[in-house]
């Protein structure tokens, strides 16, 4: 009995793509586009940026999976591949300068690409409510973006699907307790900036 | 609520407030959190840090596809 479309693993649709069948790629996107996208949102903190090094993560993962050898977990490599093209991203934008522009206008009912933005929709708070979270979240943000890039990375990645802390470690090469210090130090720095 | 953003000597460590915010299990925290204002005021800005996170992280619409034809353009270009 063949398999369908949501019960091939990873590596039945390696297989696949392997031997020709190049249509069994849009699996692959459709399993971890968005956590593509949500690592290199989170680093860049940019939608536009992050839609582009998704993008980009894909058409690396295209180009070489022939010749993956599955030493480690498809998701692994995939992990690590975003988050080196966001690394390289954030640090050719620090070096142009570039200024985030970030709104908080757009509601996730208006979720397109017209631009970057922050996507938080609370119908359910008053009007003042949803200011006080809008500035939290823009404030979030922002700080964030000026945590230093360890403590940044790994917080990131523990926000993708609540990734456990056994493969963060191996996602960025660290040792377990490196990144359970490394994520309380980012929470810890937050709050002594968003407290102050 | 103004809660003093102090711990205490008796508080746990802001490691391992952390470490059972993210599911680790900790009987003695489970027991301080209760009691304690300041670490349940900590614990509970974790969490607010982390829905902030997950709300900003949504992709746009139509990212799929938009993936799929870029490699599905590549492909059929010759290198």
């Amino acid at each position: 009995m063949s398999k369908t479309k949501d019960n091939l693993s990873d590596a039945d649709v390696i297989d696949r793509f392997k031997k020709g069948d190049k249509e069994v790629f849009s699996i692959l996107v459709e399993r971890y586009s968005t956590r593509a996208y949500q690592i290199a949102y989170g680093v860049l903190h940019s939608r536009e940026d992050a839609e582009e090094v998704a993008q980009d993560v894909f058409v690396r993962i295209y180009k070489a999976l022939p010749k993956f050898r599955g030493d480690a977990e498809f998701s692994t490599w995939m992990y690590r591949i975003a988050m080196n093209l966001a690394r390289n991203k954030y640090r050719w934008n620090k070096s142009r300068g570039a200024k985030q522009n970030i709104s908080i206008q757009a509601t996730r009912e208006n979720n397109d690409d017209s631009g970057p933005g922050i996507q938080v929709s609370t119908p359910e708070l008053s009007p003042d409510s949803q200011a006080e979270l809008s500035e939290f979240t823009n404030t979030v943000m922002r700080e964030i973006q000026n945590l230093p890039p360890l403590y940044r990375e790994a917080l990131v990645l523990r926000n993708v699907e609540e990734m456990s802390y056994e493969r963060i470690a191996e996602v960025l090469d660290c040792k377990l307790g490196t990144i359970k210090s490394r994520i309380a130090r980012a929470r810890d720095e937050l709050r002594k900036r968003l407290e102050s | 609520m103004n809660v003093s953003k102090s711990q205490t000597p008796e508080c746990p460590s802001i490691s391992d407030l952390s470490a059972w915010h993210d599911g680790e299990d900790c009987p003695a925290v489970d027991k301080h959190i209760q009691e304690c204002r300041r670490c349940k005021h900590i614990v509970d800005f974790f969490g607010r840090v982390d829905q902030t996170l997950a709300d900003s992280m949504q992709p746009p619409s139509g990212l799929n596809q938009r993936i799929v034809e870029r490699c599905t353009q590549m492909s059929t270009t010759p290198l």
